[in-house]
């Protein structure tokens, strides 16, 4: 995926979403944007024009040497757009007197954490395991090098998860079964970390001892 | 070995722990005589989709954690109405034309998410 294969995607996007912003929504014109040109100069100009502004910045940036600068520009107008959209409740459903970085992180199409809000987190596993993690990601995000330990921390748990996901009913089962012998054919770990996705007092007839590698009943 | 060899198996490292300093993954895996100046090119042509490489070239990323950190900027940038600056220091740790192929496409996947409302 090169430099420009992305800009040329985002341009493509954008001249998409103004085609279909055009047709769907009559009253756009009368939403005002504030973009930034190259020259740091600050305009105000209608929202339909603003996309024209940004399909023509992408398309300059591209003929000539890309340079972080101009990026920077255009991604700060491009984030104007966005929060015009947001703050305009008619265009979208976001209730900005909540917190709308938990409402974008809990939208299943553009959070960065998908897997916490699919179905089976959704209705079988406690989502508060990971809301403390969550949260000190958040907080971590003025450091990279404190965000990237965090996202190691988290995403690794992730990842193990992936790894067991497809024997989750299975595991359900078993356990619900309260069958130790076949339990105890499972791997420990595995169980282990299926366990911990449940709140502490489902399955807490379940004794997992790591010492002597067994699982028995309480 | 090779440099593809070696950045398979770099990547496979990456999978579990996110990011990985290069020299010290040398050392531990007991990779010897290796050019890092190879590795460094075979990274950057054959495997920017999933790996990126810090602006000194000393560590490798995952794609998705230099993603997700961007991304969630981002979002707090929405939520705060502060602008992001990419020339600010948060960004220092990345090459340039990363930090603007990320962004790239973020703006885009969230333009998609924006249609879908509209």
């Amino acid at each position: 995926m090169s430099l420009e294969y992305s800009l040329n995607v985002l341009q493509d996007k954008i001249k998409n979403f103004q085609d279909l912003a055009k047709e769907r929504i009559f009253n756009l014109g009368k939403i005002r944007v504030t973009l930034i040109n190259p020259d740091n100069q600050v305009e105000e100009t209608k929202l339909t024009l603003g996309f024209y502004y940004l399909r023509n910045t992408i398309k300059e940036i591209l003929e000539s040497k890309i340079k972080l600068k101009d990026f920077n520009r255009l991604n700060q107008s491009i984030k104007r757009i966005f929060q015009r959209f947001i703050d305009t409740d008619e265009l979208i459903n976001f209730n900005k007197q909540h917190d709308l970085f938990k409402q974008l992180n809990e939208n299943d199409s553009i959070s960065p954490f998908k897997l916490l809000f699919c179905d089976i987190f959704h209705e079988k596993i406690k989502r508060d395991v990971f809301k403390d993690k969550c949260d000190k990601l958040k907080e971590s995000l003025t450091n990279f090098h404190h965000f990237k330990e965090k996202f190691k921390e988290l995403y690794s748990k992730i990842q193990r998860f992936e790894i067991i996901r497809d024997k989750f009913e299975q595991y359900q089962k078993i356990i619900e079964s309260g069958n130790l012998k076949v339990l105890n054919e499972e791997k420990l770990e595995d169980i282990r970390l299926f366990r911990s996705f449940f709140p502490l007092e489902a399955y807490s007839n379940i004794l997992i001892d790591i010492k002597n590698k067994t699982i028995t009943k309480i | 070995m090779e440099s593809k060899e070696i950045v398979e198996l770099i990547t496979k490292e990456i999978e579990i722990n996110s990011f990985l300093n290069i020299s010290e993954f040398l050392q531990q895996n007991n990779l010897k005589n290796i050019k890092i100046k190879d590795l460094i090119k075979e990274i950057e042509e054959n495997y920017n989709s999933q790996l990126i490489l810090d602006s000194k070239n000393t560590e490798v990323y995952s794609y998705e954690l230099v993603y997700n950190f961007f991304k969630l900027k981002m979002f707090k940038s929405l939520e705060t109405g502060d602008d992001i600056d990419l020339s600010f220091d948060d960004f220092k740790a990345f090459k340039s034309e990363d930090v603007i192929r990320v962004f790239g496409t973020i703006d885009s996947e969230f333009i998609d998410y924006l249609m879908d409302k509209i």
